[in-house]
């Protein structure tokens, strides 16, 4: 069953008299429990896909369902409602709250879907154990008090505290080093073991060896889809 | 999001840059403090010269030398010593009037042992005390054979009592007018002094005594006169310039040589006058109100596009348009309302500090509190609302991107 379906979807911007199209009539669809790497090279149109799937931007042409709903019809209460229950985001740069807890951080989802203090915070918890974060530990550390990796998990359960149908990464491990990148990919593939879908952003084939379906863009087209076979865990995926 | 979560994100927000939160506070305490103690001012004077007016008595005419305005202030007063002894026996016929007196006010040194003192000496009759509604803290006032025979009696206010005669009583003293000697037969109550005249610092002694020893002439500063009762007064004082265009001889179509004023006619004067300067000390006050709420947007816009990235991330986490624009109002309110009870505390001291200058008491009024803090509140409103709309119509993508 389809968690995300984009149809036909194409952008384009417009900057001073020229345009820009930066995604071109995609037509892309992704089930439940998948972990599809999106790759290619730079300019190539992978964030701006990000942004249509999440519901952060609106396509020029073409349709966008998450959860088999149709976005283009929707106000902005029921697109934030969409965007709070069903997809969670991980971004390059972290993107977490400074002088804000990891807890609080972490609930910040959960207090926009409506929830007390106490069951939010708790639930937040909750989900910083899930990513190795000890909550007790660094749960009330600020981000400038947390190491790249550990924002990074921070980040991650704060993706996943709302129990998302899909979790949006855009580059997740741009920013760590190669252990840290591990740690974070590891990470992914144990939440997708337990049935999170995962759409991962990267132009590292390293990073995108990870996933299990690759999805490769140029020029804001699809250049090719394929599923990845792991012959021995995931370090030797290999391109079917 | 729940209410206490809005609040705990705008006091978060505000935390982010202390100063430039307070100084944006600044501006809203000074406008509410503008407003609270102006409008105060403003009350205390209108009191002050009320309470003057007052102490005038209610069915008092006063008639001064000199034309008119409708308004009931005279223009130039008296040039011509238009104001005389034989006008008073003349207004003493009418019998609409209760009583009459004529009265010559002038400064000079008064000398008790060897305290030299320069006050008002003002020479009247006995029908004063009851036109003026005068009473006596001790002694008596000088009485219709005093007053008719040259007597050097005198009735001493408490100030000009206090500054001659320190605590001692002024009672059956000798102090000397122009190097005449008067005994002291009576000292005035206080009336209180309000504002700058002081009505408390006056030597009365009789009026012919006055015009024959120390000034000479038989011209009046002014004439008093009480009606029978209140009702009376429309007529009493028709008939008043009637007699006084007779006695001065005025043909028809002459204007009055004197002016005629009572009680009613300077309130209303008052009324307006005092209307005006509440409405220009409140136009002041308002004008920094406004210059504080611009304080307001000014910051709020720079705070809205510092924090376009927190705004994006906040919409991809499921923030509706709605939270936002709360969230960013909330801020501006809270600065506002923090501005707003500030500024009525410094205004209130400020009043008082005012007050205790002038020597009046400044009343702070309930109503200008409300006022100025609703009015603070909806300022840090009405001013969050443009930059609070622009942080919530943003684009979520557009919002991220933003360096
Ligand atoms: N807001 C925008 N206005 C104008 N052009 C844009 C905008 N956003 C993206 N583009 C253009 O769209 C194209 C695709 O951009 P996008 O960010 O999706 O690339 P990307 O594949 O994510 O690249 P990278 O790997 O460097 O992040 C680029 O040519 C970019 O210049
Ligand atoms: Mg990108």
């Amino acid at each position: 069953m389809a968690v995300l379906r984009l149809e036909h979807v194409s952008k384009r911007y417009g900057v001073g008299d020229q345009t820009v199209q930066a995604v071109r009539d995609v037509t892309l669809s992704i089930d439940a429990g998948e972990f599809v790497a999106i790759v290619g090279p730079s300019g190539s149109g992978k964030s701006t896909l990000m942004h249509l799937m999440g519901l952060l931007d609106v396509p020029s042409t073409g349709h966008v369902l998450v959860d088999n709903v149709e976005a283009s019809s929707l106000r902005d209460k029921d697109l934030a409602r969409l965007r709070n229950e069903k997809i969670g985001f991980v971004f390059q740069n972290f993107n977490l709250l400074p002088r804000t807890s990891a807890v609080e951080n972490v609930a910040l989802p959960l207090f926009y879907a409506g929830y007390r203090t106490q069951p939010a915070l708790a639930k937040a918890r909750e989900a910083l154990a899930r990513v190795g974060i000890d909550p007790h530990l660094r749960g009330h550390h600020h981000p400038n008090q947390l190491s790249g990796g550990q924002q990074q998990r921070v980040a991650i359960a704060r993706a996943i505290v709302n129990q998302p149908r899909v979790v949006l990464a855009d580059e997740p491990t741009g920013n760590l080093d190669s252990q840290a990148t591990d740690d974070i990919l590891g990470l992914f593939a144990s939440l997708n073991q337990e049935g999170t879908t995962i759409v991962l952003v990267t132009h590292e084939d390293y990073v995108a060896r990870h996933a299990r379906r690759i999805v490769s863009v140029r020029d804001g087209l699809i250049a090719s889809d394929e599923a990845v076979v792991h012959s021995a865990g995931p370090q030797a995926g290999v391109e079917a | 999001m729940r209410l206490n979560r809005i609040l705990r994100t705008a006091f978060l927000g505000l935390g982010h840059n202390p100063l430039r939160t307070a100084l944006t506070l600044l501006g809203i305490i000074i406008g509410v403090a503008a407003v609270v103690a102006l409008l105060g001012v403003g009350q205390a004077a209108t009191a002050s010269v009320t309470s003057q007016i007052q102490g005038l008595g209610t069915n008092v005419l006063v008639i001064s030398p000199g034309q008119s305005t409708e308004n009931g202030f005279s223009q130039g007063l008296g040039s011509s010593a238009s104001l005389t002894d034989s006008d008073v026996k003349a207004l003493q016929k009418d019998n609409a009037l209760a009583a009459v007196a004529g009265d010559v006010t002038t400064r000079a040194q008064v000398v008790y042992g060897s305290v030299n003192y320069q006050t008002q000496v003002e020479g009247t009759t006995p029908d004063i005390q009851t036109i003026r509604n005068l009473s006596l803290a001790a002694g008596r006032f000088f009485n219709t054979v005093e007053a008719n025979h040259d007597g050097y009696v005198a009735v001493i206010g408490p100030t000009a009592a206090e500054n001659l005669f320190g605590t001692q009583s002024p009672v059956g003293k000798t102090i000397w007018i122009d190097g005449l000697a008067f005994e002291v037969v009576g000292e005035l109550a206080s009336e209180g002094s309000s504002g700058a005249t002081n009505n408390d610092d006056r030597i009365l002694i009789p009026l012919q005594t006055m015009q024959a020893h120390l000034l000479g002439g038989d011209s009046l500063t002014t004439i008093y006169a009480s009606a029978r009762d209140s009702q009376s007064m429309t007529q009493a004082q028709l008939q008043v310039e009637a007699t006084l265009r007779q006695a001065h001889g005025l043909r028809f179509g002459e204007s009055d040589d004197f002016t005629v004023t009572n009680q009613a006619t300077l309130l209303s004067a008052l009324s307006n006058v005092s209307h005006t300067l509440q409405v220009f000390l409140g136009g002041i006050a308002g004008i920094s109100l406004l210059v504080g709420g611009i304080g307001i947007m000014n910051i709020m816009l720079v705070t809205v596009s510092e924090r376009t990235r927190e705004i994006g991330l906040r919409k991809s986490l499921g923030a509706t348009q709605g939270s936002i624009l709360g969230q960013f109002l909330t801020e501006s309110a809270v600065v506002g309302l923090l501005g707003g009870c500030i500024g009525i505390v410094v205004g209130i001291v400020g009043a008082q500090g005012i007050g205790r200058f002038l020597q009046t008491s400044v009343p702070i009024s309930p109503s200008s509190v409300w006022i100025s803090f609703v009015v603070a509140v909806a300022v840090g409103l009405v001013f969050g609302v443009y930059p609070a709309l622009r942080a919530a119509r943003m684009s979520p993508m557009n919002a991220l991107r933003y360096e």
